[in-house]
């Protein structure tokens, strides 16, 4: 399962990165950049919640 | 040319008032108007919520406080090391050098190392706690929550835990000469502390020197081959300038965000009360903290290009406050701002920033913050304040001299 950033609607608000600094960082044009989008089964649970919170929907889960 | 700006007249941010209540001085800045100008202060005031986060994420208001510095030859021979140092630090950056810096960082941020830390918090706080209560202490500042991210950053970096208390002078020195705090004795304790600073230099140089020859699991290994593709590695200078931000990110910020919040407890003892009987609250309880009472009362912004916000005209060389403590009271945002309310839900507050800035350290401060919080509570049933608290005056920092408490069984 991969999780990737729609960068067309992403703010830059970086609540994905507050809350996984190792997955995603804030690009140079101000929008989310997924550095690490393997999800495994054990932060499965953490990527869904941060998927969840993200302020303007644009983040998911891939390839199930 | 006379520009006339909607205005913040009067209010002085460092004056006895507003450091002691930054929040009800800022109340009626932000009423007037979310954007103002403050010829006291010659800065562009954002104290609305919204204004407050676009400022966070727009691409015109630039970090880089230091390259300007340099190119313009206004630094002395003293401070020059110490500002090219500050040059490589992310959060003076701005793209493309901010991103290579940040991408590397994340790599020495994994979230399962963080979380691994937790145990080693716990550990810490309690036995700053047993010597506390032996020794019949009342400052919980000095005893407890100063010590504690020293240390925490010690062990991240891979040091001998006998040296945190080395990390804990250095920082006090760091933010001496980054950002002048030391009031009148400054320029004697400045010379001293750039002495310290080359101290940490050496010491540094040192982990990296041992992290290179034997890696391990810490941060310093990782900086060294942090396996990203694409990005060039760090040289020996740059992990140096990575150790010392997070050092200085790590430390004032995490004393003062525990300290406000037991002294928010402490103040609404009701919420503390709540608190006690269910610690399931304590994260929760820790959003609202850095909402209600965080440690960065404002982050500084150069405005590079020009800007509109909310009918004002940012012109480029001007500078922009971002005021979190205006913005996390924003009625607008927030129902009862004005009210301290442990189980807020939900509690967007600006205290770790937003856009590519924000906090890298942020689960790391919580983390540490919970432990505190929910260790101090436990630990000093009836705990109360034994004194009324004062402020340092300081513009960014919300910060309190010492907080001096009482609990039951408190030793004479």
């Amino acid at each position: 399962v991969k999780v990737a950033a729609r960068r067309s609607t992403c703010e830059g608000g970086a609540a994905c990165m507050l809350a996984l600094p190792d997955r995603f960082i804030i690009g140079d044009d101000g929008k989310a950049v997924v550095i690490d989008d393997e999800v495994d089964e054990d932060d499965y649970e953490d990527v869904a919640a941060v998927i969840r919170n993200c302020p303007t929907n644009s983040l998911r889960m891939t390839g199930y | 040319v006379t520009v006339a700006y909607p205005g913040a007249p009067g209010l002085d941010l460092l004056s006895p008032a507003a450091t002691e209540d930054p929040y009800a001085s800022l109340a009626p800045v932000r009423a007037a108007s979310p954007v103002s100008y403050s010829e006291v202060h010659r800065a562009w005031l954002l104290t609305g919520h919204q204004v407050t986060a676009w400022g966070y994420t727009a691409r015109q208001l630039s970090s880089d406080r230091i390259r300007p510095l340099l190119a313009r030859g206004e630094i002395g021979p003293d401070s020059a090391r110490i500002m090219e140092m500050m040059r490589d630090w992310m959060v003076l950056s701005d793209p493309p050098a901010h991103t290579r810096l940040r991408r590397i960082a994340a790599a020495a941020f994994k979230s399962r190392r963080i979380a691994q830390l937790g145990e080693h918090i716990t550990a810490r706080v309690d036995s700053l706690l047993d010597e506390f209560i032996a020794t019949g202490q009342r400052d919980l500042i000095e005893h407890v929550t100063h010590p504690l991210p020293g240390s925490v950053i010690a062990e991240l970096l891979g040091a001998p835990p006998a040296d945190s208390d080395r990390f804990r002078e250095w920082s006090d020195e760091l933010a001496l000469v980054a950002f002048g705090t030391g009031g009148e004795h400054r320029d004697d304790r400045h010379v001293r502390a750039l002495h310290g600073l080359e101290e940490m230099f050496g010491y540094f140089r040192e982990l990296i020197g041992a992290a290179r020859s034997r890696p391990g699991d810490n941060m310093i290994s990782v900086l060294l081959d942090p396996q990203v593709p694409g990005v060039a590695p760090l040289d020996d200078d740059e992990i140096l300038s990575m150790c010392a931000l997070l050092l200085f990110a790590g430390h004032e910020t995490t004393i003062n965000s525990i300290a406000n919040g037991v002294l928010a407890l402490l103040t609404h003892p009701a919420e503390l009360a709540r608190l006690t009987a269910d610690l399931s609250l304590v994260p929760a309880a820790v959003e609202e903290i850095l909402r209600w009472d965080g440690p960065i009362k404002l982050v500084v912004r150069w405005i590079t290009d020009e800007a509109e916000v909310d009918g004002n005209v940012l012109r480029p060389g001007q500078r922009a406050y971002l005021v979190n403590a205006a913005a996390n009271r924003d009625p607008g945002i927030f129902d009862r701002a004005g009210e301290f309310d442990i189980t807020r839900s939900p509690n967007p507050h600006l205290a770790f920033g937003r856009g590519m800035h924000a906090c890298i350290g942020a689960q790391l401060a919580r983390l540490e913050m919970r432990v505190a919080l929910e260790r101090i509570v436990t630990r000093l049933p009836g705990l109360r304040l034994a004194q009324p608290v004062q402020w340092h005056s300081s513009l960014a920092s919300r910060a309190l001299t010492a907080l001096p408490v009482e609990y039951d069984g408190t030793r004479p």
